[in-house]
């Protein structure tokens, strides 16, 4: 906890009580500073916890499959030029370095690695490799399967459903429940025999996704499953 | 490959001090999604984020040697990442404007009733705040970081984060018409 000596500036009533709005100097001391402020600072200390709703309500960013599939390949360099020290030109790296360049250029590993998966494509990915244990679209596209693909492929074919009024608009529609994160991938699927668009949305929990398929017209869902985490 | 690695994550940084060359992977796994989202919170532009990214955890990636364990390996992590946004926002600051991603060129609009819009006037609200308090605001406001983590990332005291959090919401209260006539 910090001293009051080791405020940043501190000038102005507004600062003061936005201050004490975040607990400082201390939780005591904040109180006192707020139950004795000027009329007007109901007013403040509303708009202050407006702006705090607005930031907790920006959605989460997954990191997208393609700049998953960069860091792979940066690692994969960094890995080679391990393997080979001089072939890289202007190799700055600290001396610190060394003992996992060593140990890299022992092990030989220079293979290239598979895409390195965020948490959500590596849960699609366990998907597919099962498949889905029923469902009328065996027989056609495997939603968890094709979920995987456009999601590392970072594939966004979904037409007006990229408007979140649109979407929710057409799960509710469909009878399925109802966006719980955001819109990750999706393009447009036969299930079935039927068309529809295959919709891979987020669901605000660290590695599960949900492979979600409208029908065309929005009528009917065509899959709906959850998977990962 | 197994999906789900039950090692902690400085046994995993341990594994690739090793030369385990999967360890790494996980721990990108683990936390890569949070690292994206405070470089891309902090810096806006997804391609600047990709940059920061990528060097950042490269950086790590090879001087994993470095990690003393004075803090967690996430902690770690983040201030590669936000050591790594600042000097990209310094580098931005110097050079002359070249149009997209600069934050004085942002127009800063808001729309109460359409929800993406009000999203975008913050994002766009958080590029005008200067990067000392830009950053504890997307780790402690965007991100819900406890102010104790948000201290350790930046490596200053818990009262400077939640000084520099205030005057921050004070001055996006006022570029997102909260307080306008306070303005900020």
């Amino acid at each position: 906890m910090s001293r009051p000596g080791e405020w940043e500036g501190g000038s102005g009533w507004l600062t003061r009580l936005a201050e004490a709005e975040a607990g400082l100097p201390d939780e005591e001391a904040a109180a006192r500073v707020i139950a004795a402020s000027e009329p007007g600072s109901g007013r403040v200390l509303a708009a202050l916890a407006a702006t705090r709703a607005e930031l907790a309500a920006v959605p989460p960013a997954p990191m997208p499959t393609a700049v998953a599939a960069r860091l792979a390949a940066g690692f994969d360099a960094v890995d080679r030029a391990d393997a080979a020290p001089g072939l890289m030109s202007g190799d700055s790296r600290r001396s610190d370095d060394f003992p996992l360049r060593r140990l890299r250029r022992r092990s030989g590993q220079v293979r290239r690695r598979p895409l390195l998966l965020t948490a959500a494509a590596a849960a699609l990915v366990a998907a597919a490799v099962v498949g889905p244990s029923t469902g009328p679209d065996r027989e056609a596209v495997d939603p968890a399967s094709a979920a995987a693909r456009v999601l590392a492929k970072g594939t966004l074919e979904v037409g007006g459903l990229r408007d979140p009024a649109a979407l929710a608009a057409c799960l509710a529609r469909g009878g399925a429940a109802p966006a719980r994160g955001p819109l990750l991938a999706g393009r447009p699927v036969v299930v079935g025999g039927r068309r529809g668009t295959l919709l891979v949305l987020g669901t605000g929990v660290l590695g599960r996704v949900r492979a979600v398929v409208p029908a065309e017209g929005c009528e009917t869902v065509l899959a709906d499953l959850t998977t990962g985490g | 490959m197994p999906l789900l690695d039950a090692r902690s994550d400085l046994q995993l940084l341990e594994a690739h001090r090793s030369g385990e060359r999967r360890a790494f992977d996980e721990l990108v796994r683990r936390h890569g999604d949070r690292l994206w989202a405070v470089a891309l919170r902090v810096l806006r532009d997804p391609e600047d984020a990709a940059d920061v990214l990528q060097d950042a955890l490269e950086s790590a990636y090879r001087r994993a040697a470095g990690f003393r364990g004075e803090a967690s390996v996430s902690t770690w992590l983040h201030r590669i990442v936000v050591n790594k946004c600042v000097d990209r926002i310094r580098y931005d600051r110097a050079r002359p404007p070249s149009g997209y991603g600069h934050p004085h060129r942002v127009p800063v609009g808001r729309d109460p009733a359409e929800g993406a819009t009000t999203r975008l006037a913050v994002l766009d609200a958080l590029a005008h705040l200067p990067a000392d308090q830009r950053i504890p605001v997307v780790l402690v406001d965007v991100m819900g970081y406890p102010v104790a983590e948000a201290a350790a990332i930046l490596q200053v005291p818990v009262g400077t984060v939640k000084s520099r959090c205030a005057r921050g919401r004070v001055r996006l209260a006022g570029l997102l018409g909260h307080l306008r006539e306070e303005g900020a």
